[in-house]
């Protein structure tokens, strides 16, 4: 039974340098209205699929480049064509500086619920260092139209570990994000992936990383502050008020299946995951062509299932079920060394454990035979 | 002596790697019309490339050449291969006792080298006729006149004899040929004289079965013959018996003085030991070829399945490889730190190197090998003597009255300057200076007494290291002596680890000990708790150091598209550790097992 919808909208103003999604640069409105058209002729050829949808998600690149109508009309075909329950949860990526008051209004009338906005931090000094081309202050304004369109579900990100950011500086963020009045917390550990301009800037020792104590004292002060202020961590990168929980997010870390359409989308249907071709032109031809433009797929069979069981939930604060695994020796052995504990039948990861979940999930997986 | 013996000559060349065996060879092959020029370079790979397909590698082990002499004769001449590494210095002899003759090839812009010296000797003992050949003579850096003062002061030989070559340019290679049919006289038998034959190579062939290269002394061998292997007394009925031309190629008969293959549906590759002597099992000869002795491991190692591999592949892979390796042995055996594996005997450390990789790269098997070790004889207070092939069987010190390493002569050639170095090398590795001479004006020979074990791991490196590659090093095997032993443990966290465990002389336990636990700290990978490494001789601690719990992982995101890329790291990650073998709850990688090897 597939759960929840992901559209990917791979446009954007700027190339963020960390920023490891498929996006380009693209303000032509022609390409937009033929990209949303063809994300609803994907739509259709899942048709046949079984469909109970609960949450909706529009992500990027950058959602908010598409004027409302655009949105609207996605959001209306699902509706309209798939069996969707009466209030499902329908998130937006915004970044600062896109959606005007009034645009807020539209999206808010088309059934977006929840938000996430692109804050990243609230010092110059961090934004500029990340290349991104908001002030704070258009976050502040963002936040504002939201709650006035009657939008109250919003999540802000934040990204740590940027090159030359202190401790204090972490301080200052933390103490603005969680005044704010918002329910959920994205906080990300900077990543210099590979084929990312940051990564070759970080090859090439033209960008330098926070050292690893540095940001290993980061990730323990960012729990501690927001578990203090109400916020709590449901996952590795997630912190939320009570109820406030990305149900969409959810679908991926709890093994539920998901349909995602647009470039270089993923899906999880049946047994299967498959994925979408990265280039746009490639894209638009094959669906326009009426093929599914699916260039990577898997099976999973039962063991592979168990893998992705474990390091997924590992990520989770309610932790796995050690009953779907067939010892609980190694469960033991992690909880004797203060990585894990083992409540009502759940093992869940410590803070400690947490810093270390690649290689707590090798070691499971290793040590169950997986 | 018959005309058929006059017209055939036997012999080998005899050089350092990279002196220009195989182009000389080369060079004989085409010039006595063996090969085309071309045919050689495709043709000849063509046929190794089926051979690869087939899983199996064919040298030329005795290519047999057709050479229309000066005199207007016609000769055949039998070039017999000889092994080019010191851990195959038994197998050498052999191939030289099939010859009559051999040529000693020297680059003339290197010089004569321990490992030919060694060669030269063994020639020498066996009455070969020697013909130097200096080779590499078009080169501009060739020094033609310092290798003639070589050929005179450490061979003994009349350097005006010696042949000038080059086996690229082309020149001087009639001469060889002239020098190989006037010079190395005809090799004696009796054809009519009950079979002997000495047997100087083997490799086994899936359709074939074991194939011997062979020396026939007296008598006659063709399809049919019933042969006796007189080491064992095995006996077959010869299928197929032929030359390499170079192709394998069947003939009627292999005669007196003749150089060939035989097969015999063979299907155990020991059975043909090298040096062994066949003769006809109905017409027996009363005596062997002298000289035979079973193939000798020097060298100890575990080999453990590791990753995916089980014991069962280990062993069957190891069953399906020793078909071709006679002078590989193995006995099953158990580490409490490793589970079960083998310790497997070699010849030296390039036989064992060998093994690994082929094991690895052509049965797929993955592999922890074990720090290799000499094998020690303990004289225990009872008066036993006991073999010690694997340190941690080395009994209680309270039992042992004394126990005795394996010694080797060590020779080692040198240009002048770098003497101080070597014989500081040596000092360290408790060498026993025995000989110094000048080769000539520059070079000198230097002779020790050296303890195996000591060469065994990283002599050769450092040698070439501190000589800047120019020194040159043979040894042959001396006997056993006392040493003042003891066995240093390796414990992690606490628990010994058998297979870690070695036999070091006393003076040295407190450095070695030191220098391999910050080895095993380098090595050893961070892990989720604290790994403490500790070296102990009995029940002192002489060194520890601890590898302090990995920090963190890298903490990236993990959304809809992540999870397949999120796998793939997993996989990578896992991956990475499959040469790496659990001890109680702690990971040791590959490098821990050898990090004796790289004590300094």
């Amino acid at each position: 039974m597939v759960k929840g919808i992901y559209i990917h909208i791979p446009f954007c103003n700027i190339k963020c340098p960390y920023c490891d999604f498929v996006s380009f640069i693209n303000e032509d409105e022609q390409l937009y209205e033929r990209y949303v058209n063809t994300i609803l002729k994907e739509l259709s050829f899942y048709q046949n699929e079984n469909f109970n949808i609960r949450t909706i998600y529009f992500g990027g690149g950058t959602p908010s480049v598409l004027k409302p109508e655009l949105i609207g009309k996605i959001i209306s075909y699902i509706r309209n064509q798939f069996d969707t329950i009466k209030n499902p949860e329908i998130t937006m990526e915004i970044n600062p500086k896109t959606y005007k008051e009034n645009d807020f209004y539209k999206v808010a009338n088309y059934g977006v619920n929840r938000i996430s906005i692109g804050s990243q931090s609230f010092l110059r000094k961090n934004l500029q260092s990340l290349g991104r081309d908001h002030q704070p202050i258009d976050v502040l304004k963002t936040v504002e139209y939201a709650l006035k369109s009657g939008i109250n579900n919003i999540s802000l990100d934040m990204i740590y570990g940027i090159s030359g950011q202190t401790l204090d500086d972490l301080q200052k963020d933390l103490e603005i994000y969680t005044s704010l009045p918002i329910k959920h917390i994205s906080a990300y550990m900077l990543t210099a992936y590979e084929d990312t301009p940051l990564g070759k800037m970080v090859e090439k020792q033209e960008y330098q990383m926070p050292d690893e104590d540095i940001t290993t004292l980061m990730f323990e002060k960012i729990s501690d502050y927001f578990e203090s202020k109400g916020f709590f961590r449901y996952e590795l990168s997630n912190w939320a008020k009570l109820g406030f929980e990305s149900r969409h997010n959810l679908l991926y870390w709890e093994d539920k299946q998901f349909l995602g359409v647009g470039l270089s989308a993923w899906s999880y249907i049946g047994n299967k995951r498959f994925g979408n071709v990265k280039n746009i032109n490639e894209y638009l031809k094959r669906v326009e062509n009426d093929k599914k433009p699916v260039e990577y797929s898997e099976i999973l069979d039962e063991r592979e299932k168990k893998r992705e069981k474990i390091f997924l939930g590992l990520r989770l604060s309610k932790g796995i079920d050690i009953r779907d695994f067939n010892s609980v020796d190694i469960f033991e052995e992690l909880s004797e060394q203060k990585l894990g504990v083992i409540d009502n039948n759940r093992f869940k990861l410590t803070s400690r454990g947490l810093m270390v979940i690649n290689e707590v999930a090798r070691k499971l997986i290793q040590e169950l035979n997986l | 002596m018959s005309e058929r013996l006059k017209h055939i000559r036997n012999f080998s060349i005899i050089a350092h790697v990279d002196h220009g065996k195989s182009t000389l060879a080369d060079r004989l092959m085409e010039f006595t019309g063996a090969t085309e020029k071309r045919e050689m370079k495709e043709q000849l790979l063509d046929t190794l490339d089926i051979e690869r397909e087939r899983g199996i590698t064919i040298k030329l082990q005795a290519v047999r050449l057709k050479y229309k002499a000066k005199d207007g004769e016609e000769y055949t001449l039998h070039l017999i291969d000889t092994p080019g590494h010191v851990d195959f210095g038994y197998e050498v002899s052999r191939s030289l006792t099939a010859c009559e003759g051999a040529l000693l090839l020297i680059d003339a812009t290197q010089g004569i080298e321990a490992q030919t010296i060694a060669t030269f000797w063994q020639a020498l003992n066996l009455d070969l006729e020697i013909i130097p050949v200096i080779n590499k003579v078009d080169l501009p850096s060739a020094d033609v006149d310092r290798i003639k003062e070589q050929i005179a002061d450490v061979l003994g030989l009349d350097p005006d004899e010696a042949i000038l070559a080059s086996g690229k340019a082309g020149i001087g290679i009639e001469d060889v040929l002239e020098a190989i049919v006037n010079k190395i006289p005809p090799p004696e038998g009796d054809e009519n004289k009950p079979l002997k034959a000495l047997i100087f190579d083997s490799y086994y062939d899936p359709y074939r079965g074991a194939v011997a290269f062979i020396r026939v002394f007296d008598g006659e061998v063709k399809k049919g013959t019933r042969i006796r292997l007189m080491s064992t007394g095995k006996e077959f009925d010869v299928t197929e018996v032929g030359a390499q031309l170079p192709k394998m190629t069947s003939l009627e008969t292999l005669k007196a003085g003749d150089v060939g293959y035989i097969a015999a549906a063979i299907k155990d590759v020991r059975d043909i030991r090298i040096g062994d002597t066949i003769t006809d099992a109905k017409n027996p000869t009363d005596e062997p070829v002298p000289g035979f002795r079973p193939a000798k491991p020097m060298v100890y190692a575990g080999l453990y399945p590791t990753g995916s591999t089980t014991f069962e592949d280990l062993r069957d892979a190891l069953e399906k490889y020793s078909i071709n390796d006679a002078a590989l042995t193995y006995e099953v055996e158990t580490s409490p730190a490793l589970g079960l594996g083998v310790r497997a005997g070699f010849l030296g450390l390039l036989h064992m190197e060998i093994v690994q990789e082929r094991l690895e790269r052509e049965y797929n098997i993955e592999l922890i090998t074990t720090a290799p070790n000499v094998i020690y004889k303990v004289i225990t207070k009872k008066g036993e003597e006991l073999e010690i092939r694997n340190p941690s069987q080395l009994p209680d010190v309270g039992l042992i009255d004394k126990i005795l390493e394996p010694y080797i002569e060590a020779s080692i050639i040198t240009p002048n300057e770098y003497v101080g170095a070597v014989m500081q090398l040596v000092q360290e590795k408790r060498g026993i200076q025995k000989g110094f001479e000048y080769i000539d004006k520059r070079t000198v020979l230097l002779r020790y007494e050296i303890p195996m074990a000591e060469v065994l791991f990283d002599f050769h490196d450092k040698l070439k290291t501190v000589t800047r590659g120019y020194a040159s090093f043979d040894y042959e095997v001396i006997g056993y002596r006392e040493g003042d032993l003891v066995k240093m443990d390796i414990l992690i966290n606490g628990e010994p680890v058998d297979a870690l465990s070695f036999i070091v002389h006393k003076d040295k336990a407190y450095r070695v000990g030191r220098s391999i636990v910050d080895k095993m700290k380098e090595v050893i990978p961070r892990q989720l708790f604290e790994v403490k490494i500790q070296a102990a001789v009995g029940s002192k601690i002489i060194a520890s150091a601890r590898v302090a719990p990995m920090r963190r992982d890298v903490l990236a995101k993990c959304y809809g598209g992540d999870i397949t890329r999120k796998k793939k790291l997993l996989e990578k990650q896992k991956e990475g550790k499959k040469r790496m073998k659990q001890f109680g709850k702690v990971e040791l990688p590959q490098e821990a097992f050898l990090s004796i090897l790289k004590v300094e």
